[in-house]
């Protein structure tokens, strides 16, 4: 359903043309859209995928021009299989996955443009780059900030948009997530705008930076 | 001087916080410019931020410190 372009195009070669390199291809094709797909996909078990599917030296012909090490794309964009599982509940792995699709769809009807570069896009913006930790340390209560990974940062991103967007108007999920997306997408960067107003995800996100911005003195400290 | 039981309570030390480094420096310029959703001045250092929390390797656990072991297997030469 979320199938990439480029697996969409492999499917459609013959089976024995089917596992092109796509070192460089797909993965390159779609890290260019945004770090976090690159880093998710490593998660994923992307770089797992890819050496599992080496085949072994000996089962190798001597004459084959293909390269040793095959990557093979997954089959659902990480980024929107990640958005499912967040959306779903009790299971329901269907009902999430047609909110996701719908959602794109919905991006796609009010912005007429490619929908996934938008959510990548609004993930970005939210995405707190730190988190703050609390220590009681000899009887005083010490806050210090750390330095969050891609996952960490998309998760918290996406927990803040879907609690966020219900303070839209619109009947379903799907329409709301669209528009407080969009609405995200297209107040940053533009001048006079006071981002704390568009969406409650930007206030919770300033609110983050700068209490870590206030306890800097204890950045570099640990534990 | 005999001392029965040789024993030091030894400090511990913290473990090192990956990408300190980028980290301070990102806040830092945060607080000199105000630009706290890293669009304008602080984009880079954000960025060195994420590229350096992508790829630094992990902080191994540290190991306790050895140095009762050595001082009880010393402490029977001292002592002697």
């Amino acid at each position: 359903m979320f199938s990439s372009a480029r697996h969409a195009a492999l499917r459609t070669l013959p089976a024995a043309r089917r596992r092109l390199a796509t070192t460089a291809g797909a993965a390159g094709s779609s890290a260019t859209e945004g770090e976090i797909y690159s880093v998710i996909d490593s998660i994923a078990g992307f770089n797992a995928a890819s050496s599992l599917s080496s085949p072994p030296s000996a089962a190798r012909h001597p004459a084959s021009t293909q390269p040793a090490v095959i990557n093979i794309p997954p089959a659902e964009d990480p980024l929107l299989h990640y958005l499912t599982s967040c959306l779903q509940s009790y299971g329901h792995r269907q009902k999430a996955a047609r909110i996701t699709a719908r959602t794109l769809l919905h991006i796609h009807t009010l912005t007429r443009a490619p929908p996934l570069p938008i959510l990548r896009k609004a993930i970005e913006n939210i995405a707190p780059a730190v988190r703050c930790i609390s220590n009681k340390h000899a009887g005083k209560t010490v806050v210090y900030p750390i330095a969050l990974s891609e996952k960490q940062r998309t998760r918290i991103a996406i927990e803040w948009i879907l609690k966020a967007c219900d303070s839209r108007a619109g009947k379903d999920v799907e329409e709301r997530l669209a528009k407080e997306l969009v609405a995200i997408v297209e107040a940053m960067g533009k001048p006079g705008v006071k981002l704390d107003e568009v969406s409650a995800a930007y206030k919770k996100k300033e609110e983050v930076h700068k209490y870590a911005m206030m306890n800097r003195g204890n950045a570099l400290r640990s534990a | 001087m005999h001392i029965k039981k040789l024993k030091v309570r030894p400090r511990k030390e913290h473990a090192k916080a990956v990408c300190g480094v980028q980290l301070a420096s990102m806040l830092g310029c945060w607080a000199a410019s105000g630009d706290t959703h890293s669009v304008g001045p602080c984009q880079e250092s954000a960025k060195a931020l994420y590229e350096c929390m992508r790829t630094a390797p992990l902080g191994g656990k540290q190991h306790g410190s050895t140095i009762n072991y050595h001082l009880m297997r010393l402490g029977k030469i001292l002592n002697k």
